[in-house]
């Protein structure tokens, strides 16, 4: 996989009041952690960020290129993304959180799962269900694939595909149990619309209150 | 009809919707779902409401996930009544909604099928909602 260049900036302060002005600035706070270093606070340009993130997915190995830090002895700052925290309603990119990895070392990483082809089961009218969207590996970096495809044009209604159907290229182990579902082909739906009855609209029946229950059965208990 | 079925308080005070919600504001299951933009009560029967409104537009096909569930009662007192004499009776249960929460998910559909049913489903409730996809099926559907 190729390294992706991402230049940072060192940021001295930190707390809601900086970084909401480093926010307006158009920066992003980051922190740069992994094992053997102390962490580093920096900044990334927002923008830049995005682009990359949207280009080369989540799992891309970034080569972190901090600005003036000729002290900071890190020759190698290879990190991959851990955790973006966006804003629930706009989406906007609050903080990034990068993994620093050393590339002579295995680690785990999270890689998306592709499908590709329309499943038979579908055709015949079933509901392709996914139930992972990305499937944890362990791997040395410089083998870490983009995706993992698989194809899921013969998968018939009620059959599954599982993490252990995946095909990893060399040097990829699946560290996800190999029984976990990925896709399933749902049997169609045939739903009878029942109709309630405007009695039964008028009978919804009230919830039963704990603690009255509990009261009775105490006082039966007594008795 | 979606109510709890024990409770341990027949009646609730009424509480404040502050903030945003930070749990539940990701797609967990589904390609799509309807994201709450503000906050607000959501009664059982518009929940009703927009589940019909999914279910029938998208016809056989897809799977739907209702993420809310409303385990708030809300009292109100008889009508011409004056003011005192205690708090009135539960007439009906709400979810609390706070901004971002992800109401409905749906898979198995097209993404128009899943934006028109949901378009239904947002006119069914009281508060502003919007569209969302996983982003590897908006990149999808933008080929």
């Amino acid at each position: 996989m190729n390294r992706i260049s991402v230049s940072a900036v060192l940021r001295t302060q930190s707390g809601k009041g900086p970084n909401r002005r480093l926010r307006v600035m158009g920066r992003v706070p980051a922190v740069l952690y992994g094992t053997g270093m102390e962490p580093l606070k920096l900044s990334l340009d927002t923008h830049d960020f995005n682009k990359m993130m949207a280009v080369e997915g989540g799992n891309a190995l970034l080569s972190i290129n901090i600005a003036g830090t000729a002290s900071v002895a890190i020759d190698d700052n290879v990190a991959i993304v851990r955790e973006v925290q966006r804003d629930p309603v706009t989406r906007r990119t609050l903080h990034v959180d990068l993994y620093r990895i050393r590339m002579d070392v295995e680690n785990n990483f999270e890689v998306p799962i592709h499908s590709t082809g329309m499943p038979v089961g579908v055709r015949e009218g079933g509901i392709l269900e996914t139930h992972l969207y990305t499937v944890e590996v362990r791997c040395l970096p410089t083998l870490l694939p983009s995706t993992i495809e698989i194809d899921i044009v013969g998968l018939k209604i009620n059959n599954s595909i599982h993490v252990s159907d995946l095909k990893m290229p060399d040097g990829v182990k699946p560290v996800s149990d190999p029984e976990t579902v990925v896709f399933t082909v749902l049997p169609p739906k045939i739903e009878a619309e029942a109709v309630p009855t405007a009695a039964e609209v008028e009978e919804v029946q009230q919830p039963e209150v704990i603690t009255k229950k509990k009261a009775e059965e105490a006082e039966q208990a007594s008795e | 009809m979606l109510l709890p079925k024990r409770i341990a308080h027949r009646k609730h005070q009424k509480g404040r919707r502050r903030g945003k919600a930070y749990r539940g504001s990701e797609l967990t299951f589904g390609h799509f779902g309807l994201q709450a933009l503000e906050a607000g009560w959501v009664t059982s029967r518009q929940i009703e409401a927009a589940r019909i409104a999914i279910t029938r537009h998208v016809k056989r096909g897809g799977k739907l996930w209702i993420n809310i569930f409303p385990d708030k009662p809300v009292t109100v007192k008889p009508a011409e009544t004056r003011m005192g004499k205690g708090k009135g009776n539960p007439e009906y249960y709400v979810a609390v909604v706070k901004p971002g929460r992800i109401m409905f998910e749906l898979e198995g559909v097209s993404v128009d099928i899943a934006r028109a049913a949901m378009n239904l489903a947002s006119h069914k409730l009281a508060i502003k909602t919007k569209f969302v996809q996983r982003e590897e099926a908006q990149a999808t559907s933008e080929k």
